[in-house]
């Protein structure tokens, strides 16, 4: 069979002010074919909206090819239309005319406009609300006016950018339940969809194969196919199976930028340092020391007793981890005796072990320390800190990795700021 | 006044659908656009410099000549909006527009308005030989510059504001331009747009009244409108029409406030706050009720959607409209700058003398607006913190206040000048109030809306923690205030130099009195013909204000922003 809509070899990359290129995405490819729901999985930061956009044609790749039934496209296509993750209604326009919306570029009468988008909101059971403006509607009527503005024009392709995320729980649920009801009635000439997620159950129960995307470069890295019959409301078991599976896979693609052999990843100077709170490190840590009985506890696990989603769970992992004070193998946590210690410890010692390991393992910290220690007057300038990281990140990165370290470093007493004037200075020379 | 609010109070009953209401509208909209055009068509005709043209003083020509200024204000409005729309939406898009045209309006703002206005007269005069509209342009045109900057910024900074996923519905449902422009720009930029052309509208009176009538070269030039017959009654020393020329402006300004100003302003709350419940409007009851009104808009919207659909996918580097514009601001660029270069050369032929006069002339000014503004705060700083945390009694004095920002100033001077006059005073110390006669109530505006903006926690806190008074006020409510009241001094210095031109130099009954400034420099040559020294008193005032604003308010606001707003 042949793709509906495949992109080849793209590679995506800002240039700033003539430094090198930060790379988004890179030899990344990926294919729709007919029949075929595809679930995109990545971390926040891995490229996957930066991909979808490309797919969307709202973005232009640096490199590489997009074609469409095999023919070469540039731009919007007529066929394909996307829900967005917040909605991203007019609220100067009635919900019936912000479907008619997606119709102005066509040349049909008015009143034929209408019939279509009143046809459209009764398929997603909308009727009543036409008259409402968006500010009226809760979040899951108002992504219903987004799904039914996408249907209005007849698409061959739904592209949802993280459709659910801005949704309650029971809310997302009921949305995706009729997105399948959608897809399995066949009353459309619906053809592929493709959803962007951070929600490993949501890619388990809609999609028949998921694509886990990693970062740094962000490109696909695994594929997985589920051969299940939609929709997968009885098949619990198979899909909580499938849910392990994939946390699994996810931890390999994020923790995998580690040398094999070793326990954990070396950290550069230039680091990306996951934006974590310190009392989400020491929330995480104390979880992990009081899960009892648990020597090993997965990272599946652990997300679902705290509640929190991949993209919350996965940057505080990794900050335990470059902070050594625990590691991931094969999707399980794995506590250093640091650690331990650390979690136990009362305030004023947590501190202190954790200036310690961020001297030991986080270069950013020494050289800051020694060039506070080094001048005159004990203080540095936060540009002279960004100019460093900017040699390999990009000005928003380091802008990022900057508040993270000022938060992390006047926890740790290593130093303290000044928000105002910028300058970093020893607390006491 | 009180009519009026009480008809804002009383249900009118009319249900929608009502003919009546229908008709009542119709005959409103049809006699105000008889009269514009009435008025319109007055602004052809033959006209050289020199020719007299007579302003009759008789209280019943008043209506025309109220009419007459009004239309000048909108046509002034409606190319402020052409332009905001071109070149706010060519910076928005275009990066390399947008480092041209920003940091040019930042300049050209901070030409005095008045500067501009005698400046540009003889161009317009020459442009136009031997017309009417030649003068009628200038008038016109000192309304544009006084608004077109603000509305060039709103519509740059609304259209830099609008969420990613909107434009990217607009790309994915392939909207051509012109429909983005109609369905996503304008209605996402309307209420900025409105507020600040609801503003400069209120500003605006000022130089429309200041506009018409101008001394160039020793001649008279006299629109009909509102502006000339104060000047008219001022040269003849009638308190009589000076009166009936304030009672009708106060009458027009009341009608552009309840008609106008009113409504819309309800439109844009009513729009932001959708919980709310606002008191709705009279003027929008009765229109949005209408059966007609419901009709305009089914066409206008299908009009709107007929607009070109979007061609066959081509790779375009400008958007026609876009290029289109560049072409035109690019020639009208180089046409300022070449006009500039032109009589920049009388300047530089100028003496050095003359030029370090200018400069000290400058300096008198700058400490005029310092020490005035600066009294302006100490007097309306209580005031408006007061006000701000006693909400009904500002309720109360809001529409007073309004008013009198809008009211022009400059119809009053006459009669202070003839006060000064009559009783001898020092024009140095007794004219200098005049400066900031109307924008002090930018302070006032600013410091209320300041103190209602405090988080409502903060005050609780203060209060829980019992703090003395004194302590309330320095440590809480006062530092919270620093950002909204230095906006407010920003604008009123600036309103203060546009100011000076005029209220430097003050006539009555044939005789002028003039404060030392730069200010009285340039209009006592602009009233000789002293062209030259106009340009360079224009200019050192354009430098007096940049140098200002660069050096000390650009870096003290940023501060001020960064520390206090959190």
């Amino acid at each position: 069979m042949k793709p509906i809509l495949e992109v080849r070899d793209i590679k995506k990359s800002f240039q700033k002010n003539n430094q090198a290129d930060i790379v988004v995405l890179d030899e990344t490819s990926l294919a729709l074919y007919p029949g075929e729901i595809v679930a995109l999985l990545g971390t926040s930061g891995s490229g996957k909206s930066t991909l979808l956009r490309i797919i969307a044609g709202l973005m232009k790749p640096t490199k590489g090819f997009r074609y469409y039934n095999q023919e070469p496209v540039v731009g919007a296509i007529p066929k394909l239309s996307m829900v967005f993750q917040h909605f991203a209604l007019l609220p100067w326009l009635t919900v019936l005319e912000n479907v008619e919306l997606a119709l102005d570029s066509e040349d049909t009468s008015l009143d034929q406009k209408r019939d279509r988008a009143l046809k459209a909101i009764d398929m997603v059971g909308l009727d009543g609300f036409e008259s409402a403006y968006p500010r009226e509607l809760s979040g899951g009527i108002a992504q219903r006016v987004g799904l039914a503005r996408a249907l209005v024009i007849d698409p061959e392709i739904i592209l949802l950018d993280e459709p659910s995320s801005a949704l309650d729980v029971l809310t997302a649920e009921n949305l995706r339940g009729d997105l399948i009801n959608l897809w399995v009635s066949k009353k459309t000439n619906l053809k592929s969809m493709l959803i962007v997620t951070h929600n490993i159950e949501e890619a388990v129960y809609m999609a028949d194969r998921i694509l886990i995307i990693g970062s740094d470069p962000g490109n696909i890295r695994s594929e997985l196919k589920i051969d299940l019959p939609h929709p997968r409301e009885n098949q619990e078991a198979k899909l909580d199976q499938l849910v392990d599976q994939v946390y699994q896979t996810i931890s390999e693609v994020n923790f995998s930028g580690k040398r094999s052999g070793t326990r954990f990843r070396n950290v550069r100077m230039g680091y990306r340092l996951p934006a974590v709170a310190v009392s989400n490190i020491t929330g995480l840590l104390e979880f992990l020391v009081s899960a009892e009985g648990l020597e090993h506890p997965e990272l599946s696990e652990v997300s679902d007793e705290m509640h929190l989603g991949l993209d919350e769970i996965l940057p505080v992992a990794e900050a335990l981890e470059i902070l050594r004070f625990a590691s991931i193998n094969n999707g399980q946590f794995m506590l250093t005796a640091v650690g331990n210690q650390f979690a136990k410890a009362s305030i004023l010692d947590q501190k202190k072990v954790f200036a310690r390991q961020l001297l030991d393992h986080i270069p950013l910290a020494v050289y800051v320390r020694e060039t506070l220690e080094k001048t005159s007057d004990h203080t540095m300038h936060e540009s002279e800190l960004l100019s460093v990281l900017q040699d390999t990140l990009s000005e928003a990165a380091s802008r990022h990795v900057l508040r993270t370290f000022v938060d992390w470093g006047r926890y740790a007493e290593l130093f303290s700021y000044s928000v105002n004037s910028g300058v970093l200075s020893l607390e006491d020379p | 006044m009180s009519l009026i609010n009480y008809l804002g109070k009383k249900d009118l009953g009319i249900a929608r659908g009502s003919l009546l209401t229908d008709v009542l509208l119709l005959v409103v909209v049809l006699g105000g656009l008889a009269l514009l055009a009435n008025a319109a068509s007055g602004m052809w005709g033959a006209y050289e410099i020199g020719d007299p043209i007579l302003i009759d003083l008789n209280p019943r020509c008043l209506p025309y000549y109220a009419a007459r200024t009004v239309l000048r204000m909108f046509i002034g409005l409606f190319f402020s909006f052409v332009c905001a729309f071109t070149f706010g939406s060519m910076a928005a898009k275009n990066p390399v527009a947008e480092k041209i045209i920003i940091p040019l309006i930042d300049v050209l703002q901070s030409i005095p308005v008045i500067g501009f206005l005698e400046v540009s007269f003889v161009w317009f005069v020459y442009g136009f030989k031997g017309s009417f509209l030649g003068p009628e342009f200038a008038s016109i045109f000192a309304v544009f510059v006084s608004q077109v900057w603000n509305l060039i910024l709103s519509y740059y900074q609304s259209l830099k504001m609008m969420p990613k996923d909107l434009d990217e519905v607009a790309k994915i449902y392939r909207l051509s331009s012109w429909q983005r422009f109609f369905r996503l720009e304008v209605p996402f930029a309307a209420p900025g747009l409105i507020w600040n052309a609801m503003l400069s509208l209120s500003a605006g009176w000022f130089f429309v009244v200041a506009g018409e009538a101008i001394t160039i070269a020793n001649h008279n030039v006299s629109l009909p409108g509102i502006g000339s017959y104060i000047a008219e009654a001022t040269n003849q020393g009638n308190y009589h029409a000076i009166y009936w020329a304030i009672l009708c402006i106060f009458i027009v300004i009341m009608l552009y406030d309840q008609l106008l100003f009113r409504p819309l302003s309800f439109w844009i709350d009513a729009k932001n706050n959708p919980e709310a419940y606002i008191k709705p409007n009279w003027v929008w009851h009765v229109v949005s009720q209408s059966n007609l009104v419901h009709w305009i808009g089914r066409q206008l919207k299908s009009f709107s959607l007929c607009f070109p659909k979007r061609r066959a996918k081509k790779v375009r580097y400008f958007s026609s409209p876009g290029y289109l514009f560049s072409l035109l601001s690019l020639c009208l660029l180089t046409g300022c700058i070449g006009f500039l270069a032109y009589h920049s050369y009388g300047v530089i032929s100028m003496p050095y003398g003359e030029v370090k006069v200018a400069f000290i002339l400058g300096a008198y000014t700058a400490t005029r607006v310092f020490v005035l503004v600066s009294l302006c705060c100490i007097i309306w700083f209580p005031v408006g913190i007061f006000l701000g945390l006693n909400p009904k009694i500002a309720d109360i004095l809001q529409p007073i206040i309004q008013f009198m920002a809008a009211f022009p100033p400059n119809m009053l001077y006459p009669l202070i000048g003839s006060y000064i006059i009559v009783h001898g005073y020092n024009p140095n110390i007794w004219l200098s109030p005049l400066i900031i006669m109307g924008t002090q109530w930018y302070i006032l505006f600013n410091i209320i809306a300041g103190v209602r903006s405090l988080p409502p926690e903060l005050l609780l806190m203060a209060k829980s923690l019992n703090l003395s008074k004194w302590r309330y006020y320095v440590k809480v409510v006062v530092p919270g205030v620093y950002p909204s009241l230095l906006t407010g001094v920003i604008t009123a210095v600036g309103g203060a130099w546009n100011t000076s031109i005029i209220a430097e130099a003050v006539e009555w009954n044939g005789q002028a009195i003039y404060a030392k400034g730069l200010g009285a420099y340039i209009m006592k040559a602009s009233r000789q013909g002293n062209s030259d020294q106009v340009y360079l008193g224009v200019i050192v005032m354009c430098v007096y204000v940049f140098v200002i604003n660069q050096i000390v308010w650009i870096p003290l606001y940023q501060q001020v922003e960064k520390k206090y707003r959190g």
